[in-house]
């Protein structure tokens, strides 16, 4: 941890190309008075399949939306983005999937976790422009709220230009059900491992996605961030 | 009124600061001191651009120039219209109606006949010209216009129309008084190239009940043809209201409305926005939640052809605990028409027990359509059930086929599918009529097409 407050700002490029796949996993825990700024783009070509997993954790504000641009037939990009603001961070993080050429493909699933006076936002663009016909895309954003000075936000831009798309965003948001701490307890839990539980439980679907030592970094650094979160 | 500025078309008075107090001439003292400070804001706000986040689609530099629109209401005669024929494309829509316990005619921003039951009149129910409520000094009308709901500062068009206005409705429904049919207001504007600016106040006390329906008609134009509405609606206490704005203009029409609602405690406070007609259309739409048990449902819905732009912006406020909202703007679009939909759903500090909603859909049917949706969520509570989904697509060639093999035609079976998508929205408010008036309108627009 730096004494002052801090500025990064990465560039990441990733050409993918026909035919060819590839996975750009990144799990960031910066100081919390770092401000992350990061661009990260991927071109992806005719039939090549680009996956960005992205899960942000520290730092005072992150902004970054890693994007793929879908620039021949048949390409297709995966967003998995994860994000958890402990108190006074911001992480205001999403992705974008730019539909450029015919039969492209994409998804963005975005979990959001904000505690304390944590705030964190979905920002995200899908854009299929016209002659990208039947693009497909699909946007499923959920944040879970732990107490109650803590904020969320969803900013999606859905541009269409194109008749045969088909294009999909929906987002839930909701905090830790009292039912659901309720019946872990009464299985025996005390309320702080019923409440790590339940949100390992909420970011399963893209922890399980990482490799075996990222998924277990992850779910330990949540299980910390978590620590003292009840009562 | 011949003014040195208007050497252009001298016989035009144009929006300025003399139209100002020409228009508040007969005006008590607080109204025109409210239009002066209206015109003051009006001047100190810059004209929304596209690298306004609440503009960014829909480019007034180049659709609306404000300095070459005369003002219908700066050359009008008094009395002059009163007992005029009304016009046969207004007299037909208003034929169609039923059921109605009043209504209000406006031609070109001028009230010209107000009528009422006589038993809500007895009840105390009050229907009537907005300028005529103000002059006779109604104490409601000098405490709630433009104040509250839609005021200056809200941006250019309310400040524009808080000082221009010419006319409009003012309701009342007093405590407890339940008007079982819709009060209508029906609006004609028929001259080109001039601006119109009407204001629309409705107060609903506790426990009192009324449905309005707006609807606005106008001939095609060759120029640009400005109507802005401004609405402000209040339901108190345990009130029920519903509002239905129905835009049927002609091309080359204009429309631009900035509405906000307040529902106090345990209150019901719905709004159909239905947009058909013009070439450009935009709604500012806000949803002030002020109190437990409050609800609005909040309903949309567009169908354009040809060139014709909508763009919606709505908002919903959650500053009280324990309210619902709950939105549905789904809209198709044909030709080179372009759909936008940006909404918000704001969950204020403390506002827990937040049940929120918020879904847009939209149907391509050409290749040159285009729609945008812009559904946010901003949440500052953790109590709450909030979601919104988006959906942009085409239609279900599966039903087609299904339509197409019980012998309809290609075309028959299209009409059909959009009557559907978009009939959902309308079974949600059903009123006296505008369901079937508004579908009518949309076949008459597939056939077109």
């Amino acid at each position: 941890m730096y004494s002052t407050d801090s500025f990064h700002s990465g560039v990441i490029e990733i050409v993918v190309n026909p035919d060819a796949y590839f996975r750009y996993t990144t799990i960031q825990n910066w100081s919390n008075n770092m401000y992350n700024l990061v661009t990260q783009r991927a071109l992806v070509h005719r039939g090549a399949h680009m996956e960005w997993l992205d899960g942000n954790l520290g730092s005072k504000l992150t902004m970054k939306y890693p994007s793929c641009y879908l620039m021949g037939e048949g390409a297709h990009g995966d967003i998995l983005s994860i994000a958890y603001a402990g108190d006074a961070q911001h992480q205001d993080t999403g992705g974008k999937v730019i539909h450029v050429a015919p039969n492209t493909s994409s998804s963005i699933v975005s979990k959001s976790i904000s505690k304390g006076t944590g705030r964190s936002s979905y920002r995200g663009l899908c854009k299929v422009y016209d002659g990208a016909t039947n693009a497909r895309s699909n946007v499923e954003c959920d944040a879970l709220l732990i107490n109650e000075t803590s904020r969320t936000d969803t900013f999606p831009y859905i541009e269409i230009d194109e008749r045969s798309a088909t294009v999909g965003h929906e987002a839930t948001v909701s905090k830790v059900g009292d039912e659901q701490l309720f019946y872990l307890m009464s299985r025996g839990m005390d309320e702080a491992e019923a409440m790590a539980l339940i949100v390992r439980g909420f970011i399963e679907p893209i922890a399980k996605e990482l490799p075996l030592e990222y998924a277990v970094e992850l779910n330990r650094l949540i299980e910390l961030e978590m620590e003292g979160s009840v009562g | 009124m011949s003014h040195t500025a208007v050497v252009r078309k001298p016989a035009r008075p144009v929006i300025g600061r003399a139209a100002v107090a020409e228009t508040g001439a007969a005006d008590p003292a607080w109204l025109r001191a409210r239009r002066d400070k209206a015109w003051a804001r009006f001047g100190a706000t810059p004209m929304p651009s596209t690298r306004s986040e609440e503009w960014r689609y829909t480019d007034l530099g180049r659709t609306l120039q404000l300095d070459q629109l005369a003002l219908a209401n700066g050359d009008r005669q008094p009395g002059a219209r009163t007992g005029t024929a009304l016009p046969d494309a207004l007299r037909r829509a208003m034929d169609q109606d039923r059921d109605s316990a009043g209504r209000i005619v406006d031609v070109d921003g001028q009230v010209v006949s107000v009528e009422l039951q006589d038993a809500l009149a007895g009840q105390g129910v009050v229907l009537a010209s907005l300028s005529e409520a103000a002059r006779s000094g109604d104490a409601t009308v000098q405490r709630l216009l433009a104040t509250e709901a839609v005021p200056a500062s809200d941006g250019k068009f309310p400040a524009l129309n808080a000082a221009l206005w010419s006319d409009g409705v003012f309701l009342r429904i007093p405590r407890g008084v339940r008007v079982e049919r819709p009060i209508r207001l029906s609006r004609w504007v028929s001259r080109p190239g001039h601006a119109t600016f009407t204001r629309i106040l409705i107060v609903a006390e506790e426990m009192s009940q009324l449905s309005f329906v707006d609807e606005i008609l106008s001939p095609d134009f060759e120029e640009t043809t400005l109507v802005n509405t401004a609405v402000e609606l209040f339901s108190r206490s345990g009130a029920q209201v519903q509002y239905v704005s129905l835009q049927r203009m002609g091309r080359g029409g204009f429309y631009v409305a900035n509405q906000r609602t307040l529902a106090e405690r345990d209150s019901r406070l719905d709004t159909l926005n239905v947009a058909l007609g013009g070439s450009v259309g935009r709604v500012d739409l806000n949803a002030r939640l002020l109190g437990p048990g409050a609800n609005s449902d909040m309903l949309g819905l567009y169908f354009g052809d040809a060139d014709q732009h909508f763009d919606f912006n709505t908002s919903q406020d959650h500053v009280s605990p324990n309210a619902h909202s709950d939105l549905l703007y789904k809209g198709a679009l044909d030709g080179s028409a372009r759909g936008v939909f940006r909404g918000v759903i704001r969950v204020h500090e403390g506002a827990q027990g937040t049940d929120a909603y918020q879904t847009n859909r939209n149907l391509i049917l050409s290749d040159k359509a285009v729609a945008t949706s812009l559904p946010n969520l901003e949440i500052e509570a953790d109590d709450v059930r909030c979601s919104h989904g988006a959906t942009v697509g085409q239609l279900d060639a599966e039903a087609l086929f299904y339509l197409m093999s019980r012998g309809l035609r290609r075309g028959q079976a299209e009409r059909l599918v959009v009557l559907g998508f978009l009939g959902e929205v309308l079974s949600r408010l059903p009123l006296g009529g505008v369901a079937e008036k508004v579908t009518k309108a949309i076949v008459a627009k597939l056939r077109h097409g």
